[in-house]
């Protein structure tokens, strides 16, 4: 078998029995990696009804087969487990050289099972795995950590996936961080870590991944270096190289920038917090992941007011805007300060900024007192506070406790009204992408397996520029729908959309690499061999979504979950959305839809067995509500 | 000062525009930089606070054009 390693492994942390695993080529094919492993284990092994925190949950660690091949965007890894934000489907992808370290290492997938005694950590080395004593780092940033892993491993190419004291201390949107700055943010899986007691997995491996036509793969991959030598101008003809966060103003007077807890428009300082703004002034380099020309991650320094460490790397856009115009803040060394932190603490910065933007929403109104806060003034635009409440979050200090639940545990424990201002869907928090203007990206955060996301979702912000609705004439869209509809056509472009990021995510292919469809294709023959079609891949993008689908209801998630927060029925409060509103009628009839084009009860949005049997997963029926 | 930037922006989008009256947001900066020093920041806020006085307008995202 070509692309992957063949081998999976399993640790119990309670007993401490290490195996290995072997599934057959037909298990790697229909399920691919990622996204599709991590359903199939938590469908197959988990128990309903499971505490995500409790040692029964598991955490795994899934490749792809293009996850190690040196072509750009193969640099990734997912990491799920029942989500303790969510009580559902949990996965998330990070970047850099952990995910290629892994399968060099000879392993596709980590399943990770119970509590260990005390801490410790997983050292995995060509083909070989121990469980080790982490009682020295635990309670350490990361970067701490990770020097201190490599000297007493006595080898300084180790790649780490680890958890700082964030993910120790259980909050719940805490995530793990790939080499101290590529995070798999969204989910908890970090606390799922936490729980586990496993501070961190260091891989190394001197294996290569053999692929099926290393000619075609080079040739591919060089297209790519050829493309991004030219340093093509961006959407807008922003300069190449800036990564996210070079949109602001355009996103500004759209009204696509979350501003003030998604309650006001226009941002009145959209270029202080641009990627323009990083580059002219405190950034350093960019970074890549493995085998990637692309460059699109930041490296900030800073020395004052506050020392920011490079070694954590540097904001992106959801960060600028999560911790910083929706807390309504527009200083950005404090953004860059607040980064540098849910790093070190590892706590996803969507998760961190809202939660801020919440309270200090919560605060404005009076819900929140400055006893409540230990003295904090947590009005809006307070950096120093912001700054200030992401470690008191990672220590689970005074307020942070609370707010280290998320929003929707934060609003239920606060009461009088603080669930109006809590802005997730299904307990996750909502990204930095405004579904007031992108209606289809509103729909597909309500129905999303994994509450609000913005990756396995449509942009139709995206659909502006001719070449996105050329590429999706590859997928059989034909006909352009207009930004603001959300009728049949624009519904099936959403589904079509998620298939085909899941497909990233069962791939772990990046999703900023502009590949086209069928060079995936090609990619992925050349790699495994096999004779793959895109009529294949959409179908493995649409079988793991609905096992996806299927965990959640099994867990008592229903359709009244796949629904918008509050906020998003009321207009912005300034701006070119003062007068747009989300239609809670026009939502529900675009769910309809989804519901019905995904062959799921129009009404509960369960799955139809014909559906399942049809994707070749009719064993998941087994885990539906009986009639 | 501010509406020295204001009135500046507007110049720049009257010379710049094409034929239908658009200009990139980008290439307004580019130009308030290269031609009068003009920083992106103090720049931004002006285009926002132009946008609020209904002298500009988005169009295609990426795009600007003037409304008055």
């Amino acid at each position: 078998m070509f692309g992957y390693a063949g081998r999976i492994l399993r640790v119990n942390l309670t007993d401490d029995k290490i195996r290995i695993e072997s599934p057959d080529e037909n298990f790697y094919r229909r399920y691919m990696g990622g996204w599709g492993f991590i359903a199939y284990y938590l469908l197959r092994e988990l128990e309903s009804g499971a505490d995500p925190l409790s040692p029964v949950n598991k955490l795994i660690v899934a490749l792809g087969p293009i996850t190690g091949v040196p072509i750009a965007g193969s640099g990734r890894n997912a990491v799920g487990g029942k989500s303790p934000l969510t009580g559902g489907f949990g996965a998330s992808e990070g970047g850099g050289f952990f995910g290629a370290e892994l399968k060099k290492a000879g392993f596709d997938c980590i399943i990770i099972e119970g509590r260990a005694e005390k801490p410790v950590y997983l050292w995995i080395h060509d083909g070989e795995a121990e469980i080790r004593d982490a009682k020295h780092i635990w309670g350490m940033y990361i970067a701490d950590s990770q020097r201190i892993i490599r000297e007493e491993l006595k080898d300084n190419l180790i790649r780490t996936m680890q958890i700082g004291p964030g993910g120790e201390n259980l909050v719940r949107y805490a995530c793990v961080i790939n080499d101290l700055k590529h995070a798999a943010g969204r989910t908890g899986m970090g606390a799922v870590m936490g729980s586990k007691r496993l501070k961190a997995i260091a891989v190394r491996g001197h294996g290569e991944v053999k692929v099926a036509d290393p000619d075609k793969v080079r040739k591919l991959a060089e297209a790519m270096v050829d493309w991004a030598s030219a340093k093509p101008r961006g959407a807008g003809g922003v300069d190449w190289g800036l990564g996210t966060g070079a949109w602001m103003t355009a996103h500004v007077l759209s009204g696509n920038l979350p501003t003030r807890n998604f309650r006001d428009g226009l941002f009145p300082n959209p270029e202080a917090i641009s990627a323009q703004t990083i580059r002219d002034t405190i950034l350093i380099r960019m970074d890549s992941c493995y085998a990637c020309p692309i460059r699109c991650k930041k490296v900030v320094k800073v020395d004052e007011p506050w020392k920011v460490d490079p070694e954590y790397g540097g904001p992106e856009y959801e960060t600028l805007a999560a911790l910083g115009s929706n807390c309504g803040i527009d200083d950005l060394k404090a953004i860059c300060k607040a980064n540098e932190l849910c790093q070190k603490y590892t706590i996803d910065t969507i998760g961190a900024g809202a939660t801020i933007a919440f309270a200090m929403e919560c605060y404005e109104n009076g819900i929140l007192t400055r006893e409540d806060t230990g003295g904090l003034d947590l009005r809006f635009g307070n950096a120093e506070a912001m700054v200030k409440l992401v470690e008191m979050i990672g220590r689970r200090e005074g307020i942070g406790d609370l707010l280290a639940e998320g929003t929707r545990r934060a609003a239920e424990r606060i009461g009088g009204g603080a669930e109006r201002y809590a802005v997730h869907v299904k307990g996750q928090e909502v990204p930095m992408h405004e579904p007031r203007l992108k209606r289809a990206l509103g729909l597909g955060y309500a129905v999303s397996p994994t509450g609000a996301d913005h990756v396995h979702n449509i942009h139709d912000t995206s659909f502006i520029q001719k070449s996105a609705w050329e590429k999706v004439k590859a997928l059989g869209i034909l006909d352009q729908v207009p930004l603001e509809d959300l009728g049949p056509n624009k519904v099936r472009l959403l589904i079509y959309c998620t298939f085909t990021a899941i497909l990233d995510n069962c791939l772990l292919m990046c999703g900023s690499v502009p590949w086209s469809y069928d060079q995936k294709l090609e990619i992925l023959r050349a790699v495994t061999g096999w004779n793959s079609t895109m009529w294949e891949l959409m179908k493995l993008g649409e079988r793991v979504l609905n096992m996806a689908r299927v965990f959640n209801i099994r867990e008592g998630i229903t359709a009244d979950d796949d629904w918008l927060p509050d906020r998003f029925f009321h207009p912005q409060t300034a701006g070119p959305l003062s007068e747009v509103a989300v239609n809670p009628d026009e939502l529900k009839n675009a769910r309809r839809i989804y519901y019905r084009m995904m062959c799921w009860d129009e009404e509960t949005g369960v799955p139809s067995r014909g559906k399942l049997e049809e994707l070749g997963i009719g064993w998941v029926a087994e885990y539906l509500p009986h009639p | 000062m501010n509406k020295d930037v204001e009135e500046v922006i507007l110049s720049v989008i009257d010379e710049f525009s094409d034929e239908t009256g658009k200009i990139a947001i980008e290439d307004i900066y580019r130009i308030l930089k290269q031609r009068y020093n003009i920083d992106r920041i103090s720049a931004g806020k002006a285009i926002v606070r132009l946008y609020e006085k209904g002298k500009i307008a988005p169009i295609e995202y990426y795009y600007l054009r003037r409304t008055d």
